[in-house]
């Protein structure tokens, strides 16, 4: 009983963080200028496929296409920010951000199927394993959970650290006082969106790793709900709050089937994402600020 | 120039510089990328044989129809099976034709691509029935394509082919003028895996069964369940897995407690490739493990490597299948081209790699649709139908019979068993197993993963 809930452990903490990282942009981006990127799981895909792509064609593995992923998810993320959110950000409907991106997104994902058809791809990127007798982990799930962690240690130097993150965490609490305070407001959400959608993109492509084959122009939506049950468990808005939505989510994934399976009737698989669903509802009726969010 | 202008500008070249960088790379992306499945060229209307003067009542050429996938989502799939049907015409053709009256009738296969679409293809069935005037219509790859084109092939009382649809469902919809030449998933699927594991390891006792929760992974753990019984195995796990799953080793972690002798997967490519993987990252070693569907594709092989050796698949058709020899075994008809005759076509008509078990698969609906024409000696629905009802014999993907009292109830087929196994040079060899009759190598328990990973890399097949 002992290993396998040590196995549940160690599987839940690496996975949770890969989820955490994914939704930290998704976080980020609703906290600087309240907006619902519905097109996060096309940037979570883009990133994916930059991952294959770095592969097939550079010869690089997941994580070596990391700083790639980012530099191409930060541009896109300045585009879309540009092109599409800036001009709506100010509407006198609210809804007009939702609509453009959750647009966006399907036109992203079609985008993605006319260049690089439907079919499933994936990276056979293996290593080996690291074990100790009865408990045994790929050598790749270890460097995507370190470069996960190094990467959020990043975000965190940026976001404490330095100006920017300064601003944007100004913005985040009162995009008016930090306005009145010389921050310029127009470029810091411009840097937020694009960071959160690097972010988006750095995920994807981490994502690769856990997944040998699903890579297709779809696959971002299985993790959108995941990443909008995150948010909401973490804290709306707080970056750090998707990294502990993320563990939690990551720890019930791996632990609810086996607690399930010892119910008579019930398929273990299939009854997980109830719970994922159910912790949120208890989340949201107990503290529907989410884990870190502000009251 | 105002301050303001100037920001503007700036930021509109960024945003064209940024657009540009974007589109410049999904191009060079695009150019450099693997290509699909190129869809099969038209087939040439070559002048062939001068169909001969016809007696009265003998026509001139056979006119089958088909729809099918050679665009979209299934163009794999579609484009491979009618190549196979393509194949079997010309081998018709190149004899004359079908013998109808004592005279050789060339067929003329009438396509069109339903581009992955089933409303289309439902549309383009009609049209080739009222426009086309075919005598005999195939229906497209898969259950739902067929669930959907059947009520119009019956409406219109045309005989019709189902060579792709192995749901069960299909045959318990009552439809009279459609025959199957498919095996399906409760009836045909697990038999031949668990006889080979039972001759080559009477040991083997304890099968834990998973499977994909839709309505072809629920007919395979159904039917893993009822033959695991039938031949006296244990079933000590048996649990469903959601479609998109994208984790298996919760489930896998329980399956290892429990020191299963062999594993059952009922599975798609996507899901069945997760679980390989995931049993290799876990280092689950398990005797035998008999993955549906997922194995039997060239890149499961291609994927993994090393470390597919030992993984077991049922198939339908492959070029090594040799039914000629059980057929002679039997002391029954073999009827149609050869397995190696159809590989021969195949390349002849312009097809690059290894044939895959689709074009087996679309062969065999002309086939058939040629012995059913034979025997009846007519293209009159009613009377093929009947002599469907008739038949049992051998051709390129194993045996055809039809329950007589249900066409669309193929109960002949067998499906033959493959396994990736170590070949001489360090080579990853893709092996039949099962029947013995025409086996290319002997059944082998999986290799450990501790012993897989010592091994050098592999050289894949294809």
């Amino acid at each position: 009983m002992f290993e396998l809930a040590f196995q549940v452990l160690v599987y839940g903490l690496i996975i949770g963080a890969v989820y955490g990282l994914a939704t930290m942009g998704l976080n980020l981006i609703w906290g600087v200028m309240r907006v619902v990127n519905f097109t996060h799981a096309e940037f979570l895909t883009l990133g994916a496929y930059t991952a294959y792509w770095a592969w097939v064609l550079l010869g690089l593995n997941p994580i070596a296409s990391i700083p790639l992923s980012a530099l191409l998810g930060f541009a896109v993320g300045l585009l879309v920010f540009y092109v599409i959110i800036y001009k709506l950000l100010f509407s006198p409907d609210i809804h007009s951000t939702l609509v453009a991106t959750f647009a966006l997104g399907i036109a992203l994902a079609e985008l993605m199927k006319v260049l690089w058809t439907a079919d499933y791809r994936g990276v056979p990127w293996a290593l080996g394993v690291i074990g100790y007798s009865w408990f045994s982990i790929p050598t790749t799930y270890v460097i995507a959970f370190t470069t996960c962690v190094l990467i959020i240690l990043a975000m965190y130097l940026i976001l404490y650290r330095t100006y920017l993150g300064k601003s944007i965490r100004a913005v985040i609490w009162d995009p008016g006082a930090a306005a009145i305070c010389g921050v310029n407001v127009k470029r810091t959400l411009a840097i937020g969106f694009a960071l959160g959608s690097a972010l988006a993109f750095i995920g994807g492509s981490l994502i690769v790793v856990y997944l040998p084959t699903g890579i297709n122009p779809y696959m971002g939506h299985l993790y959108l709900l995941k990443c909008f049950v995150i948010a909401v468990v973490g804290g709306l808005g707080n970056p750090w709050g998707a990294l502990v939505g993320g563990l939690v989510l990551g720890l019930i994934e791996q632990a609810a089937p086996t607690l399930l399976g010892f119910i008579p009737g019930v398929e273990p698989l299939s009854f997980t994402p109830f719970i994922g669903f159910l912790a949120l509802i208890i989340v949201l009726l107990v503290r529907p600020e989410g884990i870190l969010g502000k009251r | 120039m105002s301050l303001k202008a100037m920001t503007r500008t700036t930021a509109m070249v960024t945003i064209i510089a940024v657009i540009v960088v974007v589109v410049v790379a999904a191009i060079a992306i695009t150019m450099f990328a693997p290509k699909g499945p190129t869809p099969p060229t038209a087939p040439t209307p070559s002048p062939g044989p001068t169909p001969p003067t016809a007696p009265t009542g003998v026509p001139s050429e056979i006119r089958i129809g088909v729809a099918i996938q050679l665009s979209g989502a299934q163009v794999v799939e579609g484009a491979a099976s009618f190549m196979g049907m393509r194949c079997a015409v010309q081998w018709f053709n190149d004899r004359g034709g079908i013998n109808i009256g004592g005279v050789k009738v060339p067929i003329k296969l009438i396509y069109y691509d339903c581009e992955s679409k089933r409303d289309y293809a439902v549309k383009l069935i009609e049209k080739l029935i009222t426009e086309d005037k075919v005598d005999i219509v195939i229906h497209p790859y898969a259950s739902t394509f067929v669930m959907a084109t059947a009520p119009v092939t019956e409406k219109y009382k045309k005989f019709s082919v189902n060579f792709g649809g192995s749901s069960d469902t299909l045959y318990q919809q009552g439809f009279k003028y459609m025959i199957s030449t498919h095996g399906f998933a409760i009836l045909h699927y697990w038999d031949t895996p668990y006889a080979m594991i039972k001759e080559a390891d009477p040991a083997a006792k304890k099968v834990a069964i998973v499977f994909k929760d839709d309505e072809w992974g629920r007919s395979l753990g159904e039917s893993a369940r009822t033959k695991a019984k039938k031949y006296g195995f244990e079933i000590v796990y048996d649990k469903s897995y959601p479609p998109d799953i994208a984790d298996a080793s919760p489930m896998l972690r329980e399956i290892a407690a429990l020191k299963p002798d062999i594993l059952c997967v009922g599975s798609h490519y996507k899901d069945g490739y997760l679980i390989a993987t995931q049993l290799r990252d876990l280092r689950i070693n398990i005797k035998w493990v008999v993955m549906q569907v997922a194995v039997s594709k060239p890149e499961f092989g291609q994927g993994l490597g090393k470390w597919a050796v030992g993984f077991i698949g049922e198939t339908t058709w492959e070029p090594e299948c040799k039914w000629e020899v059980v057929a002679a075994k039997e002391g029954k008809e073999y009827y149609g081209p050869t397995s190696d005759e159809l590989v021969e076509y195949y390349y002849k008509l312009g097809g690059k790699g290894r044939p895959s078990a689709y074009t087996g698969y679309g062969a065999v609906a002309i086939i058939a649709a040629a012995k059913c024409i034979e025997t009846a000696q007519s293209l009159d629905p009613d009377k093929l139908i009947a002599a469907a009802k008739t038949l049992d014999f051998y051709y390129v993907k194993s045996r055809f019979k039809v329950d007589p009292d249900n066409p669309a109830k193929q109960i002949g087929s067998i499906n033959p068993v493959i396994q990736w196994q170590r070949g001489a040079g360090n080579t990853l060899v893709y092996a039949v197993i099962y029947p013995s009759a025409f086996a290319t190598a002997k059944p082998i328990p999986m290799p450990t993963w501790e012993e897989k990973e010592k091994w050098p890399e592999l050289i894949l097949p294809f």
